[in-house]
């Protein structure tokens, strides 16, 4: 922050004195009674003056003391001040290292697993969240023709069907062990059938299988 | 909320044929990044890099932290690039994400309580006599006026104040980065300059008596 000098009375010397207390009081009345359109703040030449007149800048401080970090506005110093122990790099310096360390850990991801990091992550989320309703819309769709077949079986196939069920609990080696849905072919799933009462009522099945990625 | 203007490198906020032109660069980038296409999001962080880096500078107060906190930023960015929305600029996108880790990192280094001390104690021990006058204050203390007295506001109040006062940006803008109303912002700003002012005069009244 370069200022030159001028001393306690140079407000009063400064030509752009009147101009910057007018934008500061101006600023300030704004905070009390705000206009929806405009944030108020002091215009960038303003704050450059600031930074550099040591009079107006006493003057703008004692009317509002955060002007005392009009330095550090981008406008008037591109390059941001430093505030640890140790003087910082430029920031070009840094961001090529930011840059370089932000890429290479990218591209590491990728050589890794291609697949999957090629991709960004909500990328794969959307692919993700298509393959569950994919997998729904097939389990809901596979119920209801079940449902279907069962309401449309032949009425003798349904009166002999408790007959079978009897003759199958007491010899299961009789007839071959059939999947109740085909469709169902992880082996640790498990289907569970409510078989109708009546033969008006339709039969319900339920899928348990701790694999489905629903 | 409209979606915000472009912002250039520098972190101060373009207007007009030049900016539109670098938002749409930036966007058809950012939809390639979408895809996968590593090389297009290589482009948007040579772009973007500096004037993030110069951004979290101002807002964390420390070189180490910045750099932390923008290779953060882009990972996440990279991680989070399918939910990146057109509509909005990709620096406004950008920048949300980065003062949401901005403020992150203050919160965990406020609870460490390490900054305050550290910046009141420099400050302090750097002002040695009488000469050393408001007048001949050197950019690098202002700054760490700032820090010292910043410990008074939020993380959001701060980011408004920072985004507002040293990156110069418009209230539009700034509501687009935090996903606030103009109101809200011009709230969180005012609240943060009377916390400064406060802050100021209590453990700097010479500075601010007009001398």
């Amino acid at each position: 922050m370069a200022r030159d000098g001028k001393g306690r009375d140079g407000a009063t010397g400064c030509p752009e004195a009147p101009r910057v207390l007018l934008a500061v009081r101006q600023s300030l009345s704004e905070e009390i009674s705000p206009s929806p359109d405009t944030l108020p703040g002091l215009p960038s030449d303003l704050k450059r003056h600031l930074a550099s007149c040591a009079s107006c800048a006493a003057e703008a401080t004692a009317l509002d003391p955060t002007l005392l970090f009009a330095p550090l506005a981008a406008s008037v110093s591109p390059e941001p001040a430093a505030a640890g122990r140790r003087p910082a790099p430029p920031v070009a310096e840094d961001a090529r290292r930011v840059a370089d360390g932000v890429l290479e850990e990218i591209r590491r991801r990728v050589r890794v697993t291609p697949a999957a990091s090629a991709r960004p992550a909500a990328a794969w989320w959307r692919s993700r969240r298509l393959a569950q309703a994919a997998a729904l819309a097939a389990l809901a769709g596979g119920l209801a023709g079940l449902v279907r077949w069962e309401q449309t079986r032949p009425a003798e196939t349904i009166a002999a069907a408790p007959a079978t069920a009897g003759a199958s609990a007491s010899a299961p080696s009789d007839a071959p062990a059939r999947p109740l849905i085909e469709g169902v072919l992880d082996p640790r799933a498990r289907v569970y059938e409510f078989t109708a009462a009546t033969p008006q009522e339709p039969a319900i099945v339920f899928v348990a299988n701790p694999n489905a990625d629903l | 909320m409209e979606p915000a203007s472009d912002a250039p490198g520098e972190g101060v906020s373009s207007s007009g044929a030049a900016g539109a032109e670098a938002r749409a660069i930036e966007t058809a980038l950012a939809l390639r990044a979408q895809e996968g296409d590593v090389e297009a999001f290589a482009v948007l962080v040579e772009r973007r890099t500096p004037g993030l880096v110069a951004f979290l500078r101002r807002m964390l107060g420390d070189a180490e932290d910045a750099r932390d906190v923008a290779q953060l930023t882009f990972l996440r960015v990279w991680e989070n690039m399918g939910r990146y929305d057109p509509a909005w600029a990709f620096s406004t996108w950008l920048f949300r994400i980065a003062g949401n880790l901005a403020i992150d990192a203050l919160r965990a280094r406020r609870t460490r309580q390490r900054t305050e001390t550290e910046s009141f104690r420099l400050v302090k021990g750097a002002r040695t006599s009488e000469s050393d006058a408001p007048a001949a204050l050197h950019r690098d203390d202002v700054r760490r006026v700032f820090e010292a007295c910043a410990g008074v506001l939020s993380g959001t109040q701060r980011l408004v104040f920072v985004l507002r006062e040293f990156e110069e940006r418009d209230g539009k803008d700034i509501a687009a980065i935090l996903e606030c109303r103009e109101s809200t912002v011009r709230n969180h700003l005012f609240q943060a300059r009377r916390l400064l002012r406060d802050e100021i005069r209590k453990r700097y009244p010479e500075y601010t008596s007009g001398f």
